[in-house]
């Protein structure tokens, strides 16, 4: 494959999906800043190993919820000696955001993709590298804890 | 479609659209074809973040000090000086060496005294930092947290060896990778790292700060009178001795004030969101107060502790009200306040510690491969209770919570009542084998990967611990750290 249409191939691929994922990033890590770079950073190494996959799309979806994850294991770090106050959904329903952002970070993806992006738990499964019997334990987890939050 | 799903439909589905998406294929191709360079270019942004982060927290230490609220009514006029950010230099600094001068410093000290920052420009480096006077038995006095940033052209450091050094005077210092902390087995604080940061960090544990008050009992916060529409939704009585929270419930149906002791020290830490401070006057102590889009924020000091809450959702008028209803106890009022539990009486066992699915159930195998100098053996044929801990060579609480464990696993093993086992969460067995042997862990180790733990729950959520009773049934699921006190309290408290 020559550079021009590997370039082109690319760029059909960032322009199909740039939107959804940096969306979805944002969800998941309560960041439009954070999520633009978790993107950003997942399509360079998607396009550095153009060649070598055969299938960049979901490829990109693992690296976008890998790093999304690898976020919130660092924030929640930072958290436990620094805690902070996280910013609040700016559209309303702040509890929700709240304690949305709160939950651990498969609890809270198994929660986006379920009810964000509407996937099969076979489908958040594979994004998020576990067996599909366990996402529906994460579900159930995270919106119980949203139920108690919310209590 | 029931009532939360909905809710949570509408709200993932406006905050994503909600989201402004800048696409731009050419800066990823750029920084592909820049490959050579993409890991430089990498630290500026972390370095961004960095920042973005400091500039969203204001954490104020105390020691020793509790609050009352009782004179809601004090009507004195505000002092509101909208001073220059060089003029806001803590006195602390005032010896700095002369290179350091420039530096833009944001710091609280033991007493309590707060100062604040402007704003920061991208590629500043900062530097975060926190000392204290670390004792043998772990409490830590003269505690200082400190911000400073300067601009260095050159970008931030590659990421120093992993050390530790002794300071002398009773600071210690950590030089991890990415970031500095100072630190002693009793806290943990941050500091994020500079071209200078050793330097900055010697130079300030040289400097006298002002006396502190330590005082062996709790602090926390309770509140009085409130503006109408405001009622205390969560007294603080702490299930745990070390932390406390205070909420206060506005109209708006969100907590709008939060404070926070710190955990595993003496500190009482308040966290706030950014913004830019103003110099207040109240009562006669100095304070600060940022009105940034919901929040009011105010935080200020007095002879002898802290005072300081964060409310959000209030007029400024309404936060300074309450901010000078607070005034210190001694620990005698505060005694007479919150009575000691009477002698003989079970120790009550925090509710989060029985609120897990795996409570009552047996503990599931664990797989994984074995280091250290301890033979594993599943909790079913232990003979005695089993404390199994969670932890990660990634998390800096777990790698401290590992020197916690350590008195426990040979006084609780000693006396028959429990052994300890830390299984490592996603981790490399060299990188465990490495913390392991540095620590000196004498009790077992298992290396697992996430799959392994997945049937506890666990989902990477570290420092957490579970206790197994005997017959290998798990009777509490502790997320979080612990101190060596409250694991010997929680396995008393659960019978073992």
């Amino acid at each position: 494959m020559g550079d021009e249409d590997r370039r082109a191939d690319f760029t059909a691929l960032y322009l199909r999906e740039v939107d959804g994922q940096v969306r979805r990033a944002a969800l998941l890590t309560g960041s439009a800043e954070t999520a633009h770079d978790l993107v950003h950073d997942a399509f360079v190494e998607v396009y550095r190993r153009w060649d070598g996959l055969r299938e960049p799309g979901p490829y990109l979806g693992r690296s976008v919820l890998n790093r999304c994850r690898d976020h919130a294991r660092r924030e929640a770090t930072a958290r436990r000696r620094l805690p902070l106050l996280v910013e609040r959904d700016q559209a309303g329903d702040e509890h929700l955001w709240d304690a949305l952002q709160a939950l651990p970070f498969n609890h809270r993806a198994a929660v986006v993709l379920r009810y964000y992006h509407q996937l099969p738990q076979g489908e958040i499964a594979e994004l998020l590298g576990c067996r599909p019997g366990t996402v529906g334990p994460w579900l159930q987890r995270g919106l119980r804890a949203l139920r108690k939050a919310l209590a | 479609m029931n009532d939360l799903d909905d809710r949570l439909t509408d709200l993932l589905t406006r905050s994503a659209a909600a989201v402004e998406v800048r696409p731009d294929v050419d800066a990823v191709l750029g920084d592909d074809r820049d490959a050579a360079v993409v890991d430089l270019g990498r630290r500026p942004r972390d370095v961004r973040r960095l920042l973005a982060l400091a500039a969203t927290v204001l954490v104020v230490v105390g020691l020793g000090a509790a609050a009352l609220v009782a004179r809601p009514d004090d009507t004195r006029p505000l002092d509101v000086t909208d001073a220059p950010a060089a003029e806001r230099r803590f006195p602390v600094f005032g010896d700095l060496p002369a290179s350091l001068r420039d530096h833009r410093i944001e710091a609280t000290d033991g007493a309590g005294t707060v100062h604040s920052f402007g704003d920061r420009e991208d590629g500043d480096q900062l530097v975060r930092a926190a000392l204290g006077k670390v004792a043998d038995d772990g409490s830590v006095s003269d505690v200082i947290q400190l911000v400073a940033s300067a601009s260095t052209p050159e970008g931030p450091p590659g990421p120093p060896a992993d050390e530790i050094e002794d300071l002398g005077g009773g600071y210690r210092l950590a030089v991890t990778v990415g970031q500095v902390e100072v630190y002693g087995p009793g806290t943990t604080v941050v500091a994020v790292g500079g071209p200078d940061t050793e330097d900055l960090i010697r130079e300030i544990a040289g400097t006298s700060l002002t006396a502190t008050t330590v005082v062996d009992g709790v602090p926390t916060l309770t509140l009085g009178d409130l503006p109408d529409g405001y009622t205390v939704t969560a007294p603080p009585t702490p299930a745990d001795p070390e932390q406390a929270e205070a909420f206060v419930e506005g109209d708006y149906g969100v907590p709008t004030t939060v404070v926070e002791t710190g955990v595993g020290s003496p500190d009482l830490a308040v966290i706030s969101a950014g913004g830019s401070y103003v110099p207040v006057d109240i009562d006669g102590a100095p304070g600060v107060i940022a009105v940034r889009e919901r929040r009011t924020i105010v935080a200020w000091t007095a002879p002898g502790g802290v005072h300081v809450r964060v409310a959000s959702d209030l007029g400024e008028d309404d936060a300074l009200l309450i901010a000078r209803g607070i005034r210190l106890v001694d620990q005698a009022e505060w005694r007479r306040t919150y009575p000691e539990r009477p002698e003989g009486e079970a120790p009550p066992i925090p509710a989060a510690t029985t609120d897990h699915p795996l409570v009552g159930e047996p503990a599931p195998p664990v797989g994984g491969s074995t280091i250290g100098v301890a033979a594993y053996h599943p909790p079913q044929d232990a003979g005695e209770w089993t404390i199994v801990s969670f932890t990660a060579t990634w998390c800096v609480p777990c790698v401290e919570m590992l020197d916690r464990l350590a008195p426990v696993h040979r006084d609780l093993h000693a006396a028959g009542r429990a052994s300890v086992v830390s299984l490592f969460v996603d981790d490399t067995v060299a990188a465990a084998a490495t913390v392991v042997e540095e620590h000196e862990v004498d009790w077992q180790v298992l290396v697992t990967r996430p799959s392994d733990v997945e049937p506890w729950g666990i989902d990477g959520t570290v420092p957490a611990t579970a206790f197994v009773d005997p017959d290998g049934t798990v009777r509490g699921v502790v997320v979080g750290l612990m101190t060596g006190r409250e694991i010997d309290q929680t396995l008393d408290a659960l019978g073992g």
